[in-house]
C-alpha cells in the first residue's frame, strides 16, 4: 500500500509538472503572439524631431503673418519703450526674495505695528523718480491726443453709467468681440483673475490663476503661462499683496522680477497689468494694512511704465456697490466695464 | 470478487485519488500564487483599468456590493490573467467562433466592428441640430463627411450571415434628409464609392485590428474633401514615413481575437514642410507639430495623431491662405487634420464629446471661413454629444 501511494503521488507530480509545463507554452505562445509591439525608430525619431522644434519661433513665423489681419499691437506712442536700466535687473534678481509659500489670506489682518507707519505717509511714488515717466492719460499735458479724447469720453459715459447703476450684460457681439481680441491672452493673477474666468467672459482656457497668491507666488505659476506661449499676457492681482509685502517697494522688486521672469519664458510677449483695486471703505475702515493699497497701486503704475509694460487704470470703475460682500472683490458690473474699457485700449479703434 | 474486478476497482480508486490530489493541488497552488502574484491597476491588453481589492463596510457588506466587486477583483487580478484569455482565444478559435463584444473576426485576419440601427430618432436628432447650426450661418461654406467603416466597405470579408445592419441603407437615408434640407452652403462628400474602388485595386483603408482608418485611407478622404472646398490638393507632395509596423489596436483588446496580425501606422508628412503649432486649448498647452511620441510609444499607437482626444486644438499654420477651418469632428479626423494643414492658416478642431465651451462664440469670434462636420458612421450614429453642444443656446454670462 506504501509503494502503492508513492506511485500515485509520483503520477500527480508528473501531472502538475505537465500542467505547468503546458502553461509555460502557452506563455511563449502569448508572448510571440501579442507582446513586442515596438515602434520603428526611425519614424519615432521623425516625430520627436517635429516635438523639438522651437515653439515661439515657430509662432513668430506663423504669427507673422497676420499682423496686418488682426491688429493685437499695444499702442505704444504714450508708453516708454522697453528699456529696463541695468541697475535695475540686478537688483531684481538679486533681491528678489525666495517666496514663502503663501497661507496669508487677504482677510487676516497683518501685523499693525509694522503696517501703521505707511498709511501716515503721503503716497506719491517713492524712491528714485523715472527719467520721464509718464504720469496717467488723462492728467497729463492740457493738448489732448485722439487716443485721450476717446478714453475721456468712454470713461464719462461709463461712469455716468456705473452711478445710476445701469451697466447692461455684454452682448452677444461685444462678447464675441472680446474672445476674438483675446484669442491669443492669457489673464495671469489670483482670484481677481479668477472671477474672469468664473463669471464667464472669458474661456477658461484663457485664465491662469492662483487664488490668494502674491505676486511671488504667481512667479511659480509662470511656467504654466509660458507653456502657451501666449501672444499677450494681462496680469491682474489684488490686495493680497498689500499684507504680504511688508513695503510697496518690496512688492515693485517683485513685481520686476515677475515681468522679467515672464519676458524670459515667453519670448516677444506683451504684457499689461491691471491696477491694484483699494478695498471697499467699510473694509478698509478696519484693515490698516489694505488702506495702503493706493500706495501699491502707485509705485506698481510707476515700475510698469518703467519696464514697458502697459499699465491699465481700472481704478475709476470702481463703484462702493459693486463690491462683494468681502470688500475684495468685485462683481460682474465692474468687470462689464472693465472688459469693454479694455476692449477700447487694445482694440483697432484706438 | 474475481482477481480481475480488484483489480479494476484498485484502477479506479488510483484514479479518483490522483483526480483528488489534483484537484486540492490546483486550489491551494492557484491560492498561493494568487497571494504572491503582484496586482496590476492597468491592463494593456484590454485598455481598461483592473479591479482593485474592495474596501469592507457594513454598509456594501449588507447591500452587496461588496461582493460583486470582490468577484470582478478576484477575476481581474487572476494570476497570469493575459495568458488565460490568450488561451481562451485559442480554444475560441479552434470551435470556430467568429463573434465577440461587437466584433467580428474574418477569415482574412480582418476584425470588422458590427453596425446596429439601434436609435435612429437620436442620429436624426443630431442631424437636425447640425442642419439648424450651420443655418444660421449661411454664408459659411460647411462639408459634412461622414466616413463610412469597415463593416460597410469590407462586407464581404464578414462571416456570411452576419447579423448586422446595413450601414449603406443608413447613410442613403440620411444623404437624402440633408439633401431635403436644401441648404445652399452645404456640400455632403460621400467616400464609399472611392473607398470600394480602393479596396479593390488591393490598397488597405482600415487597420486590420483597430477601428481606425489607415493614413491611406484618410488621404483618399482628405482628397474627396479637398475636391469639394476646391483646394489644389493634388499639387501638394507627400512624404511617407512609418512610425509603427506592429501595430495591433483596440478591436483586438475589445474582442479579446488575439492574433500574430499586426498594422503598419504611416504618417503622410507635406514635402515641403509646412510648419505648424497645436494650442491644446483647455490644457492650455502649445505644441509643435501635430504628433505625439508618447502617443505613439503607448497603450494605443493611434495617439501618435495629437496624443488622442482633446476638447479643442487650434492648430495655426505657415500657410498663408487666410482661411480658417472649424472641425467637429470624432478619432478619425486626427489622422486627416494633417491633410488639410498646407491649405488652412488656422484649424479649429472641436470634438464634441469633450468640448464645453460656446460654440457660436468660438465660430462667430474665431473669423472661421469653412466649417467641416467629420464623423465615422457609426461614431456619428451613436454619439449623441454633438446635438447637445449645437444645441447649446445662447451664451450666458
Amino acid at each position: 500500500m506504501n509503494n502503492h501511494y508513492k506511485k500515485l503521488m509520483r503520477k500527480a507530480f508528473h501531472l502538475i509538472l505537465g500542467a505547468i509545463g503546458f502553461f509555460l507554452f502557452v506563455t511563449l505562445l502569448y508572448v510571440i503572439a501579442v507582446s513586442g509591439k515596438k515602434p520603428v525608430k526611425a519614424g519615432v525619431d521623425i516625430v520627436k524631431g517635429i516635438e523639438e522644434q522651437n515653439v515661439p519661433a515657430l509662432l513668430q513665423a506663423i504669427r507673422q503673418k497676420d499682423v496686418t489681419e488682426i491688429d493685437v499691437t499695444v499702442p505704444t506712442t504714450e508708453v516708454p519703450i522697453y528699456s529696463v536700466p541695468e541697475k535695475t535687473t540686478e537688483e531684481a534678481t538679486t533681491l528678489a526674495p525666495e517666496p514663502p509659500v503663501t497661507e496669508i489670506d487677504v482677510t487676516e489682518p497683518a501685523d499693525e505695528a509694522l503696517t501703521q507707519e505707511p498709511v501716515v505717509q503721503p503716497t506719491d511714488p517713492p524712491t528714485d523718480p523715472p527719467t520721464q515717466a509718464p504720469t496717467d492719460p488723462i492728467e497729463t499735458d492740457p493738448p489732448l491726443t485722439v487716443k485721450q479724447i476717446k478714453i475721456q469720453d468712454f470713461q464719462a459715459e461709463w461712469n455716468e453709467k456705473l452711478d445710476q447703476n445701469d451697466v447692461r450684460n455684454l452682448s452677444n457681439e461685444e462678447q464675441q468681440q472680446i474672445h476674438a481680441m483675446f484669442m491669443n491672452t492669457i489673464f495671469f493673477g489670483d482670484s481677481m483673475t479668477q472671477a474672469i474666468g468664473d463669471y464667464g467672459f472669458i474661456d477658461m482656457s484663457q485664465v491662469i490663476y492662483k487664488r490668494s497668491a502674491s505676486v511671488d507666488a504667481l512667479i511659480e505659476k509662470i511656467p504654466e503661462v509660458a507653456a502657451v506661449y501666449p501672444e499677450r499676457v494681462i496680469i491682474f492681482v489684488g490686495l493680497n499683496n498689500c499684507n504680504f509685502y511688508k513695503t510697496p517697494e518690496d512688492f515693485a522688486t517683485a513685481f520686476t522680477a515677475l515681468v522679467q521672469k515672464l519676458r524670459e519664458q515667453i519670448p516677444g510677449v506683451t504684457l499689461c497689468v491691471s491696477s491694484l483695486l483699494p478695498p471697499s471703505d467699510v473694509l478698509g475702515s478696519t484693515r490698516a494694512d489694505l488702506v495702503r493699497a493706493p500706495m501699491y497701486d502707485a509705485l506698481l503704475n510707476h515700475t510698469a511704465n518703467m519696464l514697458g509694460v502697459e499699465y491699465i487704470d481700472a481704478k475709476w470703475i470702481v463703484r462702493q456697490q459693486n463690491y462683494l460682500k468681502d470688500g475684495i472683490h468685485m462683481n460682474r458690473t465692474f468687470y462689464r466695464v472693465w472688459f469693454r474699457y479694455l476692449q477700447l485700449l487694445m482694440g483697432p479703434n484706438l | 470478487m474475481t482477481e480481475r474486478e480488484a483489480r479494476e476497482r484498485a484502477r479506479k480508486l488510483r484514479f479518483f485519488r490522483l483526480l483528488g490530489i489534483v484537484f486540492l493541488m490546483m486550489i491551494f497552488l492557484l491560492s498561493f500564487l494568487r497571494l504572491i502574484w503582484p496586482r496590476k491597476a492597468y491592463s494593456a491588453q484590454e485598455r481598461r483599468t483592473l479591479a482593485q481589492l474592495p474596501e469592507m463596510t457594513t454598509e456594501n457588506l449588507r447591500n452587496g456590493t461588496f461582493s460583486n466587486a470582490m468577484e470582478d477583483y478576484l477575476a481581474d487580478q487572476f494570476p497570469a490573467r493575459n495568458v488565460w484569455v490568450y488561451l481562451d482565444d485559442l480554444r475560441g478559435r479552434i470551435m470556430g467562433e467568429k463573434y465577440s463584444q461587437g466584433v467580428y473576426r474574418s477569415g482574412s485576419s480582418y476584425l470588422i466592428e458590427e453596425f446596429k440601427r439601434t436609435d435612429d430618432a437620436r442620429a436624426a436628432k443630431t442631424t437636425k441640430a447640425v442642419l439648424d447650426y450651420l443655418r444660421e450661418y449661411p454664408d459659411i461654406p460647411a462639408y459634412f463627411m461622414l466616413v463610412p467603416n469597415a463593416s460597410w466597405i469590407l462586407k464581404d470579408k464578414l462571416p456570411s450571415g452576419a447579423p448586422i445592419d446595413s450601414e449603406e441603407d443608413w447613410y442613403t437615408s440620411w444623404a437624402q434628409e440633408v439633401k431635403n434640407a436644401n441648404l445652399s452652403n452645404l456640400k455632403v462628400v460621400s467616400l464609399a464609392s472611392a473607398f470600394t474602388e480602393e479596396t479593390v485595386q488591393g490598397k488597405q483603408i482600415y487597420y486590420r485590428t483597430d477601428h481606425h482608418w489607415t493614413t491611406y485611407g484618410a488621404y483618399v478622404g482628405a482628397k474627396n474633401l479637398a475636391a469639394e472646398m476646391g483646394l489644389p490638393f493634388d499639387t501638394q507632395e507627400w512624404k511617407k514615413v512609418e512610425v509603427h509596423n506592429r501595430f495591433q489596436g483596440t478591436l483586438m483588446s475589445k474582442s479579446g481575437f488575439y492574433s500574430r496580425t499586426a498594422d503598419t501606422i504611416e504618417l503622410y508628412l507635406p514635402d515641403p514642410d509646412i510648419e505648424c503649432v497645436t494650442a491644446y486649448k483647455e490644457q492650455q498647452k502649445t505644441l509643435p507639430g501635430l504628433y505625439s511620441s508618447e502617443g505613439l510609444a503607448g497603450d494605443d499607437p493611434y495617439e501618435v495623431f495629437f496624443g488622442g482626444n482633446y476638447p479643442w486644438l487650434n492648430i495655426s499654420t505657415k500657410a498663408k491662405t487666410n482661411r480658417k477651418l472649424l472641425i467637429f469632428k470624432d478619432s478619425y479626423a486626427n489622422a486627416m487634420i494633417g491633410f488639410l494643414c498646407p491649405f488652412f492658416s488656422e484649424i479649429h478642431v472641436v470634438d464634441p464629446r469633450y468640448y464645453t465651451g460656446d460654440i457660436r462664440t468660438l465660430t462667430a469670434s474665431a473669423g472661421i471661413t469653412d466649417i467641416c462636420f467629420l464623423y465615422n458612421i457609426k461614431t456619428y450614429y451613436e454619439d449623441a454629444s454633438l446635438s447637445l453642444i449645437l444645441e447649446g443656446g445662447e451664451a450666458d454670462e
